[in-house]
């Protein structure tokens, strides 16, 4: 009975500290013994003495033989019960097939989709880092200034800068140059075979190359020395497959190929280059001079590349790089005061996705789109998972009872959220196996589709492995939380009777198909808007004719001067074709509309001294020009014959104004300084756009005259087109038997400019399409779960004498509010979006309230359809089954 | 399962439970080993000890009554099982042929 001591300490520490690592099986005798020795101990040493062996007797109790006999060790899964949770998510999945179809659906292919954006981006990304030494090699850009405003940027430069920075700046190990021999000559080889046969074929990508080049990019060597392969003077290395097109085996070194300007001696063959890199050449010759005019000094058409030793500072290299720019071109510049160049040093694995300028080797890829891409992917995940969450939340309100019963029978809440996590992960791994599998089966019709060379090389790195489990994972967890988590923490007097869930359920759910439904939005908006900017891109007046345009390529070849009998052949040709039903106009120029790196000099008006400056395209052409290709004159007149025009020129009509004209008319008679001499303007054609509608109308000029013409352009009248061709070419094989013939329409070629474009276009389109089905989804489940609870409320309305439409009106009203937070939220950020997108388009649409609302209404439209379907079959029901819903 | 041997406390705890019959409980056993061997025992030794004694199946418990000492709170008595008599049984056999053994340790 002597309690006194122990009501003192009515809740001493110590037993509270028991309490917490205590198992709960065993807490009650132990403590019972405690407080016992407490009071035995405190008659016999006092309080303060019995409370401190109190609390040391708590810690001593602090030890494995204790702790471990707490119940975690009941949390351990035990083996069969995984079994059992496992056969019966089967159960219900098998049980609820569509339910389960339709959240493995969307999920596999945001995966799958993901997938593919990943490797497409890994591909883009990994351009020319095959190279050992990419992290060391360079690219010097040159751009051009005149009275301080800039000219042009440029990938290509002067062909003696780069030794000249060998020998002044002590960071650089390397150099090397690059020049595109087809670019005024069409290079023809003929190999002769052992058994006399002769094959050539014509080789646009060739390029003549120091003998350093294969020092700075290791080319894979199959036969041959890289070391020595370009030295001497008529050594060309060749790619794999063209050893294998020439003689059908590789071990060529030695053989002699006849090309331009004679003969010259395999020394080597490399493996192809791969896919991903930004060079793309067969051929490489030895250097050859192309300038030795010294005039030619100043002609940057050559690509410089530069190697800098391991370790130097590019930022150090690049300032110095302005002086010396200085000094180097001081001497040429002389005469032109007002002119001055600068260098940079473009980073060679920088090259693909961020380098546009003049002179490209060719067209490159655009970080924007990768980045935006992988946004959109991301985001297609997003709308899945949500969906997921949404799905699940929906179907497991009909198991309350279910966690009921269970709990009922013994299980605990812990076993009950194994049990739901156990499905949703099902659901999840089966989502990403499909998507994985969607992948590798798709990906071949991928790549065609958008002209693409991607591999399922990810799959092969151990990161990949990792993030897709955690993210299967991670959806399961976040899908699975609600039932899971809140479901289980249900009492079961609540689950079995069935009372309803609370409201804060219902609005969270809101929250999320709102979210789904604002990307959904802005996808749309954002697809509809690059379709119209596309459509208007191509469709839009480009000031010429563009459609049923043959263009052949006539480029003298080996052993073709374009002297005076390979012109006249051209020139039959051309009066041939005139003849014949098929062709409407005919022209013979250097160029056509649609080529972008096109040459541009500096031209100013004659008899002033520079002030007005302009950079001008100039071209070649005949006086069927104007006629072939549907152009206006909006002043003066064409030329009359190609012949005898050595004064007069033709520009367009930016030129006239970008020279200060006020008007077209002004212009004629004035003369023009250009390099070949002044010349006086006879007419001026109404603009184009030589270069696509990327870039802004920039000033052109045309001249007759002799030098190099490239293309024989064709304006076909309407008819059968194979036909068409296969008489062209009849005509061209009885002038010119052995050269071959080569054609491409312009359309085609104009639009292979946009096709990054439209890469994007038809990407984010199918993105959005997958999104917004999934958003559509969301919808229909989230109805399902709120007709679902009205339906004693829709039982009772309908005795009381609503009719179907009143009802089912009243339950649409529900659902305006998320659309119109949606559109509210929606509709400033795919604004923002969309100006930004449109700002690297010189000709774009403009951004009208129609483009947002379009999109709107189509997701209006879609919503509205999925609730009313679902409203009208529940007020359609007769109330007596209402109510009876007990 | 078991080793077929016990540690000495272990053995030791063991007795006491088989000794104090209806008053074998933790606290009991434990003052019982301080007063009469003289050692100083902790109470969660014996408790652990009883515990894997449990384990073993030398011993079962059932929870007696609660008195006011100790806050109300139950005993949890144990008994010791027909292994664990065997097993004291052996040990008290194997003790007395080793001591045997020892010519200054003569039982008669």
């Amino acid at each position: 009975m002597n309690n006194h001591n122990y009501d003192k300490i009515q809740t001493p520490r110590s037993l509270r500290l028991l309490k917490w690592f205590c198992p709960p099986h065993l807490y009650e005798e132990i403590e019972g013994d405690l407080i016992q020795k407490f009071n035995r101990e405190a008659r016999a040493f006092g309080d303060n003495k019995a409370k401190r062996r109190l609390l040391w007797n708590v810690i001593r109790f602090f030890r494995p033989g204790i702790l471990l006999r707490n119940k975690f060790s009941n949390h351990q899964i035990h083996s069969s019960m995984l079994k059992n949770h496992f056969q019966f998510s089967l159960r219900m999945l098998s049980r609820n097939k569509a339910f389960a179809m339709v959240s493995v659906f969307g999920l596999s292919i945001s995966i799958a989709a993901c997938i593919l954006v990943a490797e497409y981006a890994r591909f883009e990304l990994s351009y020319d880092k095959f190279f050992p030494k990419h992290k060391d090699i360079y690219r010097l850009q040159h751009n051009r200034f005149v009275n301080g405003e800039l000219l042009y940027k440029k990938a290509m430069s002067f062909p003696e800068v780069a030794m000249a920075l060998k020998e002044y700046f002590p960071e650089v190990e390397q150099v090397a140059r690059l020049f595109p021999v087809s670019l005024n000559i069409e290079p023809v080889f003929t190999a002769t075979l052992k058994s006399g046969e002769k094959k050539s074929f014509s080789e646009p990508n060739s390029y003549s190359a120091d003998s350093t080049f294969c020092k700075i990019f290791d080319l894979d060597f199959i036969y041959g020395n890289p070391a020595s392969a370009l030295r001497g003077s008529n050594d060309i290395i060749i790619s794999r497959s063209t050893a294998l097109r020439y003689f059908g085996r590789l071990d060529v070194v030695g053989e002699v190929l006849k090309g331009t300007g004679g003969d010259v001696t395999i020394s080597g063959v490399f493996n192809d280059l791969p896919a991903n890199s930004h060079l793309k050449f067969d051929i490489l010759v030895s250097w050859w001079n192309v300038y030795e005019d010294r005039h030619r000094f100043t002609w940057d058409g050559f690509y410089n590349f530069i190697q800098l030793k391991e370790g130097s500072d590019v930022q150090q290299v690049s300032q110095r790089l302005q002086t010396f720019a200085q000094s180097y071109m001081g001497e040429y510049y002389k005469g032109q005061p007002n002119t001055y160049s600068q260098f940079q040093l473009q980073p060679l694995e920088g090259i693909h996705l961020d380098s546009h300028l003049d002179g490209e080797m060719r067209a490159n890829g655009n970080r924007n789109i990768v980045n935006t891409l992988l946004i959109v992917a991301a985001f297609m995940i997003v709308i899945a998972i949500i969906n997921q969450v949404n799905l699940n939340t929906s179907r497991s309100l009909a198991r309350i009872k279910e966690v009921g019963v269970r709990k009922t029978i013994g299980s605990t809440k812990t076993q009950l959220s194994m049990q739901f996590l156990m499905e949703s992960l099902l659901l999840s791994f089966t989502a990403a196996s499909i998507g994985l599998l969607l992948a590798w089966v798709f990906h071949p019709w991928f790549n065609t589709l958008f002209d693409l060379h991607i591999s399922l090389v990810l799959i092969d790195q151990p990161i990949f492995w990792v993030v897709m489990i955690t993210l299967v994972v991670a959806v399961a967890i976040i899908s699975g939380f609600y039932p899971a988590f809140m479901l289980t923490r249900f009492k079961v007097y609540e689950a079995l009777k069935g009372l309803s869930v609370g409201e804060r359920k219902s609005r969270f759910q809101k929250v999320l198909v709102t979210t789904q439904f604002t990307i959904s939005l802005v996808l749309i908006i954002a697809t509809y808007t690059l379709f119209k900017q596309i459509t208007f891109m191509k469709s839009n007046d480009l000031g010429f004719g563009i459609e049923q345009k043959l263009v052949v390529k006539i480029l003298p070849g080996i052993g073709e001067e374009s002297d005076t009998l390979f012109n006249h052949k051209v020139m039959a040709i051309k009066s041939e074709l005139l003849t014949n039903s098929l062709c409407k106009a005919s022209t013979i120029s250097s160029s056509i509309p649609g080529r972008k790196n096109e040459w541009r000099g500096s031209t100013r008006l004659a008899g002033t001294n520079g002030d007005v400056v302009i950079r001008a395209g100039l071209e070649r052409v005949d006086e069927d020009f104007l006629d072939a290709f549907d152009l206006t004159l909006v002043a003066g007149r064409n030329y009359a014959s190609s012949q005898n025009n050595g004064n007069s020129i033709i520009v367009n009509e930016e030129a006239t104004k970008q020279l200060g004209f006020h008007s077209p008319q002004e212009a004629i008679g004035k003369k023009v300084a250009i390099m070949m001499g002044d010349r006086e303007i006879i007419g001026v054609v109404k603009s184009f756009h030589i270069a696509g509608l990327q870039e802004a109308v920039s000033p052109s000029m045309f001249i007759t005259g002799a030098g190099y013409m490239k293309f024989l352009t064709i304006s076909l009248t309407v008819g059968n087109i194979p036909d068409q061709i296969s008489q062209v070419e009849k005509i061209w094989k009885t002038h010119f038997p052995d050269k071959p013939f080569q054609y491409f329409f312009l359309d085609e070629f104009f639009n292979r400019q946009y096709q990054a474009d439209v890469l994007m276009g038809k990407s984010i389109g199918m993105f959005s399409g997958i999104a917004i089905m999934i958003a559509c989804l969301g919808l229909f489940s989230l109805s399902v779960y709120t007709i679902h609870k009205k339906t004693k409320e829709i039982g009772i309305k309908k005795i009381l004498g609503a009719s179907v439409a009143g009802i089912t009106s009243e339950l649409c009203g529900n659902f305006m509010i998320p659309l119109t937070l949606s559109a509210l939220v929606g509709i400033p950020v795919s604004y923002y979006l969309v100006t930004w997108w449109l700002a690297q388009y010189a000709y774009r649409i403009d951004i009208t309230f129609f483009l947002f609302l379009m999109p709107l209404c189509l997701l209006l439209a879609i919503g509205l359809t999925t609730i009313i379907f679902q409203s009208v079959k529940a007020a359609g029901k007769n109330p007596v089954e209402s109510l009876r819903y007990e | 399962m078991a080793k077929e041997y016990l540690g000495e406390f272990e053995e030791l705890v063991l007795t006491m439970v088989a000794a104090l019959q209806e008053d074998a409980y933790g606290a009991a056993i434990s003052e019982e080993i301080e007063t009469r061997l003289k050692r100083e025992v902790n109470l969660s030794a014996v408790h652990v000890t009883l515990y894997r004694l449990e384990d073993k199946g030398y011993i079962k418990s059932s929870m007696g009554g609660g008195t006011n000492e100790r806050g109300g709170r139950r005993k949890r008595i144990f008994t010791i099982t027909s292994a664990g008599m065997a097993m004291l049984r052996a040990l008290k056999e194997s003790r007395i042929e080793l001591w045997k053994l020892v010519p200054q340790l003569k039982m008669f």
